[in-house]
C-alpha cells in the first residue's frame, strides 16, 4: 500500500509540474472567467442607452411606448389599458438590454418633427453628428392604420435598441389600439387574446413546454441536455486521463526506469499507482474547474435571471441527487478503470508514441463510437442505437449517465452496472498480466499474444 | 556460511528461444560473485529471474531465504541499462526509490545526501538528474540502489560506461559493500573486475553454465605457458612431454603451450637436461580471461 501511495504521488506531482497540466488548469477556468465577467461588467457598467421617443402618429402613443420602454418598476401597469407588463418580459429585456434603456427628454431641434418625410432627413443629419445628445430615436407612426416603431441610432449603437426592445410586446400597441377604437372593453379583449386555442402535445413534459416559457423549458428539456453534458465530460474526461497514463507508461518504458521500479515494487502496485495517481490529476483539474464555475454562478458573474437560476438549482438538485450521483461515479469510475488498464497496457508494449499511434488507430475507431451516437440525444436520449449501445459495456460509462437524465428501468442499471464490473474485472486481470509482459519481457502486441493473455497461458 | 541465493535447475524460454538452459548456482552470504558470460549468455534474463521480474519457464530460486519478490525490500540493484527520471532532482530521486524500500523520508534524504557528497556530488543534490553528465547519473542510480543498504546487491554490467578512475571508485564500494556484510553479485564480460574483486565466478555462456568455483579454480581450467628465450629448435621442443604447442612470438622468444595439469617447472627440467640453450624463461599463470576463453569453448568471448 505504501509503494502505491509513493509511486501515485510522484507520479502526481510529475504530472502536476507539467506545463500541459497548468495550461490546461488555467486555460478553461480562464475562458470562463473573461466571459463570465465580460457579461457582468456589460450589464454593470455600460452606460444605458439614452433613448427618446418621437411619437407622430397623431394617437398619442408616445406615452404608452414611453411606459413599455421604463422598466424601472416591474409592476408598472399600462395607464390606460389596465394590463399588466409581464415580469419575465422586463426581465428578458433587462438581460438583452445590457446596461439598459434609459429614457430621456426629446432634443429641442426635434420637437418639430411631425412627418416622415421631415423625419428622414433631419434625422439623417442628427444621427451623423457624433454629438447627438441621444443614442436612439424611437418614432412611433402610424402607416396605413398600422402602428410602426421607427428606430433611429448612432451608427456605433446599431441594433442595441432594436435588441432590446425586441422582445416586448409592441404589437400590444396596435390590438388594444384597435380594440379601442371598435368599441371593445380592452379587458375583454385581453380575455380574448388569452383564450386562443392551444395546441397542445399529451405528454406532460411538453404541454409545460407549450407555455414557452424559458425556466420550464429547462425543466422538461434541461435534464436531457445535462445528460449530454455528462456523456460528453465523461468521454474527455476519461480518454484524456487514459491517454495520460499511456505516455506516462511510455515514457518510464523508454527511459528504462520502469525496469529499476519494478525491481523495488511489484507490477501490480506500479500499475494501481499509475492510476491513481491520472485519477489524482483529473480531480484536481474538475475541482478546481468545478469551483471557478460555482464561483462564476455565486458571484452572480453569468447574470442569470433569478427564476432562470433557480430552475438551474432545482435541475441540478434533481440531477445530481446522492442516489444519482453513486450511480454516476460508478458509470465513471468503472469507465476509468477499464481504458485506464487498456490504455496503460498499450503503452506497457511501445517503445515510442510511434508505436503507440500504431495501436491507438483501430482504437480510435471503437472509441468514437458513442461520441457519435450521443448526438442522436439532440432529439431523444432513448432512441434506439443510444439504449442498446448502453448496455455494452465498453460503452456504458459515456452512455448511461446520458440516459440518466431521463427515466431508465431498474433492469437496465442492473445489466449495464454488472456488465461493466465484468468487463472492468475482466480489463484489470488481462491488464495487469499485459502490463508485466509488455514492461518486462518484451513481447510484441499480436493477436496470439493477445489470445495467450486472454487465457492466461 | 549461510547461502544468499540458490538457483536450481533455473530455464527460462521466450517463446521459442531458450534463454537460461537448466542453471544451478548458490552465492555465500557475504561473499562477491561474478556472473560472467559473453553478451546474450543469458546473464541479465537470470537477474531478471533472481529480482522476480520474470518468473522462471522451470526451476527454483530463492534469495534470502525467500521465493519470489517478498524479499525485494532487501536486495539493492542496478539495471544494466539504466534508468532515471530525469525531471527528478538527484536527492528526491535517491528518496523516492530509497521509500519504495520502506526507508522513512527523512533518513533517506540524510544518507543520500551522505553517499552524493561522498561520491562528489555535492554541488548536485539539487539538480534535476537529465542536467548531470551521464557518470553522475550513474552514481545516482548507484547511490539510489544502495541507499536502503541492503543485504543482497545485484549490479548488472555496473562497469560499463564509467571511466577508469569511476571504475576504481566501483570496485572500492563494491569491497566495502562485501566488507560491511552484504552480498554482492555483478555480471560483466570484462574479466579484469571479476578477477580482482571475486571469491567466487559463475560461468554461462548460450543459457548454461560452463563454471562456478573460484577464480584460481577457473585459472586451473586453462593450459599454462611457459615462455622461453634463446636460439632454439622449435621441433624439438614441441616435442617435449607437457608442451602441447609452441609460438614463435619474436626473434629468439617462443611461447609455450602446456599440457592441461602440466607443470611448468617440470616442464623446464625436461628442457634444460635435453640440452637446449634456454638464456631466459618465465612460467606464466593463465589469466581469467583466458580461463573464460577456454571454458566457453567455442564461442565468442
Amino acid at each position: 500500500m505504501r509503494k502505491i501511495f509513493l509511486i501515485a504521488l510522484r507520479d502526481y506531482i510529475a504530472f502536476v509540474r507539467t506545463v500541459g497540466f497548468w495550461l490546461s488548469l488555467i486555460t478553461v477556468p480562464a475562458f470562463i472567467l473573461i466571459s463570465g465577467s465580460s457579461s457582468y461588467l456589460a450589464h454593470h457598467d455600460s452606460p444605458a442607452l439614452r433613448v427618446a421617443v418621437l411619437d407622430i402618429s397623431g394617437e398619442h402613443l408616445g406615452p404608452q411606448i414611453e411606459a413599455f420602454i421604463n422598466k424601472q418598476d416591474p409592476h408598472y401597469k399600462m395607464a390606460e389599458t389596465q394590463i399588466t407588463l409581464p415580469k419575465d418580459r422586463l426581465s428578458a429585456a433587462k438581460s438583452v438590454s445590457g446596461g439598459g434603456i434609459r429614457l430621456v427628454t426629446l432634443p429641442t431641434e426635434l420637437k418639430d418633427i411631425t412627418t416622415m418625410s421631415q423625419a428622414d432627413i433631419q434625422l439623417k443629419a442628427y444621427f451623423k453628428n457624433d454629438k447627438a445628445d441621444i443614442d436612439s430615436l424611437i418614432v412611433s407612426a402610424l402607416d396605413k392604420d398600422v402602428v410602426s416603431l421607427h428606430i433611429w441610432s448612432k451608427s456605433d449603437k446599431k441594433g442595441a435598441v432594436e435588441g432590446a426592445i425586441g422582445d416586448w410586446q409592441f404589437d400590444l400597441l396596435q390590438y388594444y389600439r384597435l380594440a379601442q377604437k371598435n368599441g371593445i372593453d380592452p379587458v375583454i379583449a385581453k380575455t380574448m387574446r388569452d383564450s386562443k386555442a392551444q395546441i397542445l402535445n399529451l405528454t406532460p413534459v411538453t404541454n409545460m413546454a407549450a407555455k414557452n416559457d424559458f425556466a420550464e423549458n429547462l425543466k422538461t428539456q434541461g435534464p436531457r441536455y445535462v445528460g449530454i453534458a455528462i456523456g460528453y465530460i465523461c468521454w474527455i474526461s476519461i480518454f484524456s486521463s487514459s491517454m495520460i497514463l499511456l505516455q506516462s507508461v511510455i515514457e518510464e518504458k523508454s527511459s528504462k526506469v520502469i525496469e529499476v521500479v519494478l525491481a523495488s515494487a511489484p507490477a501490480e502496485s506500479l500499475l494501481i499507482g499509475k492510476v491513481i495517481a491520472v485519477s489524482m490529476v483529473m480531480l484536481s483539474v474538475l475541482g478546481i474547474w468545478l469551483s471557478v464555475i460555482l464561483s462564476v454562478f455565486g458571484l452572480g458573474l453569468l447574470n442569470i435571471p433569478s427564476d432562470i437560476m433557480l430552475s438551474i438549482m432545482s435541475l441540478a438538485a434533481s440531477i445530481f441527487s446522492p442516489g444519482h450521483t453513486l450511480l454516476l461515479l460508478t458509470y465513471f469510475v468503472g469507465g476509468y478503470l477499464m481504458y485506464g488498464m487498456l490504455f496503460a497496457s498499450i503503452g506497457a508494449y511501445c517503445e515510442s508514441q510511434k508505436d503507440a499511434q500504431a495501436i491507438m488507430g483501430p482504437m480510435m475507431m471503437i472509441l468514437m463510437v458513442p461520441v457519435i451516437v450521443m448526438q442522436y440525444a439532440l432529439v431523444s436520449s432513448s432512441v434506439p442505437p443510444i439504449r442498446f449501445l448502453s448496455y455494452v459495456p465498453i460503452f456504458a460509462p459515456f452512455l448511461m449517465p446520458l440516459r440518466m437524465a431521463g427515466k431508465l428501468e431498474t433492469w437496465e442499471y442492473i445489466v449495464t452496472l454488472g456488465g461493466m464490473a465484468l468487463m472492468t474485472w475482466f480489463m484489470i486481470r488481462v491488464g495487469v498480466r499485459a502490463f508485466k509482459q509488455g514492461t518486462l519481457n518484451g513481447a510484441k502486441l499480436n493477436l496470439r499474444h493477445i489470445v495467450k493473455l486472454i487465457s492466461g497461458k | 556460511m549461510s547461502i544468499a541465493l540458490k538457483l536450481e535447475g533455473v530455464s527460462k524460454t521466450y517463446n521459442d528461444f531458450q534463454a537460461v538452459k537448466n542453471l544451478s548456482f548458490s552465492v555465500k552470504t557475504g561473499s562477491i560473485c561474478g556472473f560472467l558470460g559473453h553478451n546474450g549468455a543469458g546473464k541479465t534474463s537470470t537477474l531478471r529471474m533472481i529480482l522476480g521480474l520474470t518468473a522462471p519457464t522451470a526451476g527454483h530460486i530463492e534469495v534470502l531465504g525467500s521465493t519470489g519478490q517478498k524479499v525485494l525490500d532487501r536486495i539493492g540493484f542496478l539495471p544494466e541499462e539504466r534508468g532515471l527520471y530525469r525531471k527528478m532532482k538527484a536527492i528526491d530521486t535517491i528518496v523516492f526509490f530509497a521509500g519504495l524500500k520502506g526507508i522513512k523520508a527523512s533518513v533517506a534524504r540524510a544518507r543520500g545526501i551522505e553517499l552524493l557528497e561522498a561520491q562528489g556530488l555535492g554541488p548536485f543534490i539539487y539538480k534535476q538528474v537529465g542536467t548531470l553528465s551521464k557518470g553522475m547519473q550513474q552514481k545516482v542510480q548507484l547511490i539510489s540502489a544502495l541507499v536502503h543498504k541492503p543485504e543482497f546487491v545485484i549490479l548488472d554490467e555496473p562497469f560499463s560506461g564509467l571511466d577508469p578512475v569511476n571504475q576504481q571508485g566501483l570496485e572500492n564500494l563494491i569491497k566495502s559493500l562485501a566488507h560491511e556484510g552484504a552480498t554482492v553479485l555483478f555480471s560483466t564480460h570484462i574479466m579484469q573486475h571479476a578477477e580482482r574483486l571475486c571469491e567466487n565466478i559463475v560461468m554461462l555462456t548460450k543459457g548454461e553454465k560452463v563454471f562456478e568455483g573460484t577464480v584460481k579454480e577457473a585459472r586451473a581450467k586453462a593450459p599454462r605457458f611457459l615462455e622461453l628465450e634463446g636460439s632454439l629448435n622449435a621441433l624439438q621442443i614441441a616435442t617435449v612431454v607437457g608442451i602441447k604447442s609452441i609460438f614463435n612470438t619474436g626473434p629468439d622468444h617462443y611461447s609455450c603451450e602446456l599440457d592441461m595439469g602440466a607443470n611448468p617447472l617440470d616442464v623446464l627440467k625436461i628442457l634444460l637436461k635435453s640440452g637446449l640453450d634456454i638464456q631466459g624463461f618465465e612460467a606464466k599463470e593463465p589469466s581469467l580471461h583466458e580461463a573464460f576463453m577456454v571454458l566457453t569453448g567455442d564461442h565468442n568471448a
